[in-house]
């Protein structure tokens, strides 16, 4: 091609090029320090080649200049990725750690004034009793420190009640957040696709919409997906958040049946959604991920709850004049022991029926009656067979009725049979291995009083395979197996070894919980466990023995709400200590006598028996409480250093990401100095073709004229 | 690694912020001398300090305890050697009125003298302490003896004390309780119990030998001398056994003041601030943070920026 106006075209494009180029370099300067900015590169490719023949007949191949092809980010995709994932867990720890130091803070122990403190000068107080029992001044200073006791408990637990409710309270902010989010990532969802659709890059758009998606990261563990024609996908736990141009919100539910406590559930819908990190998940943990409604055992109510079952069979005309006549003794050893049970009466045999009426601590009495009267054994409806599995299939009806068993308590039955297992027919090993199995699912200890005969293994059967003896039953679920012959002294040992073994079972269980993460849920329930046992012990031994005026002692802890155990926030010395003359009603003595000191030493040295139960053993309340410090401390300093180390895991990623993205000025003023150079030698071009039209158009033809 | 100017800022700021946060950790520890403030700095310091104070409050708690233990078994002590000094007197008077060359009239005027002791005694059996009767066992709001002089039951135990179980007891370490009291039973009643009406064996002495005087009979006087020495005998042993007491108390308060400063000790090793180390760490640390101000400036100061017209 000879001169033409096709090289100004070439000309030109160099121009057009290098001025863009500088509009990404001035864009990207001035976005130096815009938050979650990309930085662009203008993508300079060559115009497409013309080809024309030469004079030889050879093909020339002549280029057209340049062109923009896109404005690129320079983003690294999977580092983003990463950043993302080590965000979430970085969210997690930060939570977990900031609420240790919460917890710390309410305990202050040891550097501060703890409940150790409250508690050595409430011990303290005992001993000044013990040595001056009668001294009105020595009451005052047990009843004022009693009272600082009660206060400062009651002020830890209103502390963590308040600082539960905080981080529920954050846990509908942070919900409200991943929905803002999410709604406006499902809008730059569309305006992105609606832009990049004819092939277009929504550069500023998708900063935008990957800021958020940071920030969305540090919250939950959400999962991000990039489709095809630009648009993100969001799922948590298995469902879509975003999809397209749509957001799904969360919502956080309180009812009844959820308890106070919010859980994060999918909009329009009640399933809960699976959060496994980030700050939703640790905040979940830290209030712990407990029903939380007032009284709830997982949120530290101590569980005292006793479901007791006593199945008996008289089809076979045994004499349960012995059992009837020590029931009472068993009773009376539950009231002690401030247990809440419920004790049912099943009768097997000839006619079998859930004897009608549950007792519980309010109408125990009426038990007695009943039992005196012979009710129990002459209840009429006959509806099973009296076996062994017809038990168990009430057992287990009664374990899922809404009615039956409660959830949390802790299951005893005690079978009194002349029978074997199954009536007089054999029962193989398989059967009964099948039996152990149902009851353990339900939790049931199973004790059974019997003939000895019945005892053990019988003989195999054709098959070979022994019979089975009750032993197996005991043994299988953990329970005692007694001999039914015994007379009325062997029945009331039996039954208070029974419930000896009930009440140290239940209150063992209390302060042993078995690790988890939660955090504000386990520390009160340790701190109730231990405050539970600390003031019942106290209790007991206050009412063992006689006040000043001679009279049994009295309570010298009560609870402020009768219908929830005594645990932090429903605790008060008891009215009878407040009272006129109260100071006298604090027993110090066994006997009547002022200076007997027997029972103020005996609380004074309660600090050092072993009351408690935690994973290292048996206990004092000191190395309890010692324990709990020292494992909250462990939390506190593993999240810490943790939530450090992953502060310099999120660094390192984002400055590989930064490296890669972000605005470099060197870099763009070197852009700048090479796109402006381009633009002069492209005008320069641009002058010389110039020039050369001049020639052509004013100076070529004039020979001659 | 292209590194980016925003990159050098936010490294720069990261780094001054993890150096302030190890100054201020030097600074509380300097504030507060001690090494951690919560338990999550270091939880098996933080455990053991709860022990060493538990412990070292314990301590004070028995050191308290000693101290009421000691000054009781003191007061018990020198209310027994009140009563030996009366047997002794009381014997010197019964050896002298034994003498058969005493008229009626001199015996009984001795008997006059004996009177009175035995009004001592009873005195002294209903001895207090801040307002507690100190050998009424229990019962320490009651008196031991009749002391209304007109009373028939004058001299006779007024309370039942059983000298085996009313023993009141101090602890005075863990599980280490002493026995602070002495029944009346023990020393009036020759080691036996008190019961309410009975007259003491050592009353009942005196109450023989006074009647014996009055009557004038030296014979009579003299059958009863051997006897003060029973209960002089075992005065002996009731006060052998106060002065093991006191010994115990005394090599416990020892043990117990070699404890608290060994525990405090501990306490402070275990849980305070070294002030030359940790100054020397927050000098270091301010070292460190001025050179890493300093370079930042120089960092920051300069881009291709500058060099450009």
């Amino acid at each position: 091609m000879a001169v033409g106006f096709s090289s100004y075209e070439i000309a030109r494009s160099g121009l057009r090029v290098s001025e863009r180029g500088l509009f990404v370099t001035g864009h990207n300067l001035s976005n130096v320090n815009t938050l979650g900015f990309t930085r662009q590169q203008a993508i300079i490719e060559t115009n497409p080649y013309i080809t024309e023949y030469g004079n030889n007949g050879r093909l020339l191949q002549y280029g057209l200049g340049a062109d923009i092809q896109e404005t690129r980010q320079i983003r690294h995709t999977f580092l983003d990725i990463v950043y993302r994932q080590e965000n979430t867990i970085q969210g997690y720890w930060d939570t977990r750690s900031k609420a240790f130091q919460d917890v710390e803070a309410i305990l202050n122990d040891p550097m501060g004034d703890g409940l150790q403190g409250v508690m050595n000068k409430f011990w303290d107080s005992w001993q000044e009793l013990s040595k001056e029992p009668e001294s009105l001044t020595a009451r005052a200073m047990v009843r004022q420190r009693g009272q600082e006791l009660v206060y400062y408990y009651n002020h830890i637990g209103s502390q963590l009640d308040k600082l539960q409710n905080d981080l529920n309270m954050e846990i509908q902010v942070r919900v409200n957040e991943i929905n803002s989010i999410t709604s406006q990532i499902a809008m730059l969802n569309t305006q992105i696709s609606a832009q990049e659709i004819n092939g277009d890059k929504a550069n500023d758009y998708r900063d935008q919409r990957n800021l958020l998606l940071d920030r969305l990261s540090i919250l939950c563990d959400a999962e991000v997906n990039e489709m095809q024609d630009g648009q993100v996908d969001v799922t948590l736990g298995g469902y879509y958040l975003v999809n397209d141009g749509q957001s799904r919100n969360l919502y956080v539910q309180a009812n009844a049946e959820d308890g106070e406590f919010f859980y994060p559930k999918l909009e329009g819908t009640n399933i809960k959604v699976n959060v496994k990190s980030g700050i939703l998940k640790g905040l979940l943990e830290a209030r712990g991920e407990v029903p939380g409604i007032k009284g709830s055992t997982e949120n530290g109510t101590p569980n005292y709850k006793v479901d007791l079952t006593f199945a008996i069979d008289i089809s076979d005309g045994n004499d349960f004049d012995n059992l009837r006549d020590s029931l009472s003794t068993y009773i009376n050893e539950l009231k002690k022991s401030g247990l809440d049970y419920n004790i049912r009466f099943i009768t097997m045999g000839a006619t079998s029926d859930v004897y009608g009426k549950i007792y519980d601590k309010n109408n125990i009495d009426d038990m007695l009656a009943d039992l005196t009267a012979s009710n129990l054994l002459e209840a009429d409806t006959t509806i099973s067979d009296g076996s062994f599995k017809g038990l168990i299939d009430e057992l287990t009806a009664l374990n899922n009725a809404p009615t039956g068993f409660r959830e949390d308590a802790k299951k005893y039955t005690y079978v009194f049979t002349n029978k074997s297992i199954d009536g007089d027919s054999g029962t193989a090993l398989g059967d009964a291995t099948a039996y152990i199995n149902s009851l353990k699912s339900m939790g049931m200890k199973v004790s059974v009083v019997t003939d000895t005969a019945y005892a053990d293994n019988g003989l195999p059967d054709g098959l070979g395979n022994p019979e089975a003896g009750w032993s197996v039953i005991t043994a299988g679920t953990g329970g005692n197996l007694m001999d039914i012959n015994n007379d009325l002294a062997g029945y009331e040992s039996m039954l208070k070894d029974w419930s000896d073994n009930l009440v140290q079972t239940v209150k063992d269980a209390l302060g042993n919980i078995p690790p988890s993460l939660n955090i504000v849920s386990d520390v009160k329930i340790k701190l109730n466990a231990m405050l539970n046992r600390m003031v019942n012990e106290i209790n007991a031994l206050q009412m063992s023995g006689m006040t000043l005026d001679g009279k049994p002692g009295v309570a010298f802890f009560d609870v402020i709400d009768s219908n929830y155990p005594m645990e932090m926030g429903n605790l008060k010395l008891s009215d009878a200590l407040l009272s006129d003359n109260g100071l006298n009603n604090i027993t110090a003595a066994k006997t009547t006598a002022k200076g007997d000191n027997t029972v103020a030493r005996q609380i004074a040295n309660l600090r050092d028996v072993d009351i408690l139960v935690n994973s290292t053993g048996r206990v004092s309340i000191d190395e309890y409480y010692r324990n709990l410090i020292l494992e909250i401390g462990n939390g506190g300093m593993e999240a810490d250093r943790i939530a450090a180390n992953q502060a310099t895991v999120v660094k390192a990623v984002d400055a590989q990401r930064n490296a890669i993205s972000q605005v470099s000025m060197d870099e763009e003023m070197s852009n700048m100095m090479k796109f402006k150079f381009a633009y002069d030698a492209s005008s320069r071009v641009l002058n010389i073709i110039d020039s050369m039209m001049e020639t052509i158009i004013t100076s070529m033809g004039r020979v001659g004229r | 690694m292209r590194i980016t100017n925003n990159m050098l800022v936010s490294n720069m700021l990261t780094a001054l912020g993890n150096n302030e946060s190890r100054m201020m950790k030097y600074q509380n520890q300097l504030n507060t001398g001690k090494k951690i403030q919560l338990p999550s700095d270091d939880p098996i310091v933080a455990a053991r300090a709860l022990k060493l104070r538990t412990d070292v409050s314990k301590i004070e708690q028995y050191q308290k305890n000693l101290g009421d233990a000691k000054s009781w078994v003191d007061a018990t002590d020198t209310a027994l050697a009140q009563i030996g000094d009366i047997l002794k007197r009381a014997k010197e008077l019964a050896t002298q009125a034994a003498n058969g060359t005493n008229s009626p009239t001199e015996t009984g005027n001795i008997g006059e003298e004996m009177k009175q002791l035995k009004i001592q005694l009873v005195h002294i059996a209903n001895t207090t302490y801040s307002g507690r009767y100190m050998f009424s066992g229990f019962k320490t709001d009651q008196k031991l003896i009749n002391d209304d002089e007109s009373s028939p039951d004058f001299g006779k135990f007024e309370i039942d004390v059983n000298t085996i179980t009313e023993k009141i007891q101090f602890e005075i370490g863990e599980g280490d309780n002493i026995n602070i009291n002495v029944c009346g039973g023990d020393i009036f009643n020759l080691g036996g119990n008190a019961a309410d009406g009975v007259e003491p064996a050592m009353m009942a002495l005196f109450t023989n030998i006074i009647t014996e005087m009055e009557a004038g009979d030296n014979d009579g006087v003299r059958s009863l001398l051997n006897q003060f020495d029973v209960q002089i005998d075992n005065l002996l042993r009731v006060r052998a056994d106060v002065g093991a007491r006191q010994n115990r108390i005394d090599l416990s308060e020892d043990r117990m003041s070699n404890d608290l400063v060994n525990m405090t000790d501990l306490m402070s090793k275990n849980e305070d601030a070294d002030p030359a180390e940790t100054i020397m760490n927050l000098k270091m640390e301010e070292n460190v943070y001025q050179s890493s101000l300093a370079g930042g400036a120089r960092i920051i100061q300069q881009t291709l920026v500058d060099f450009l017209r």
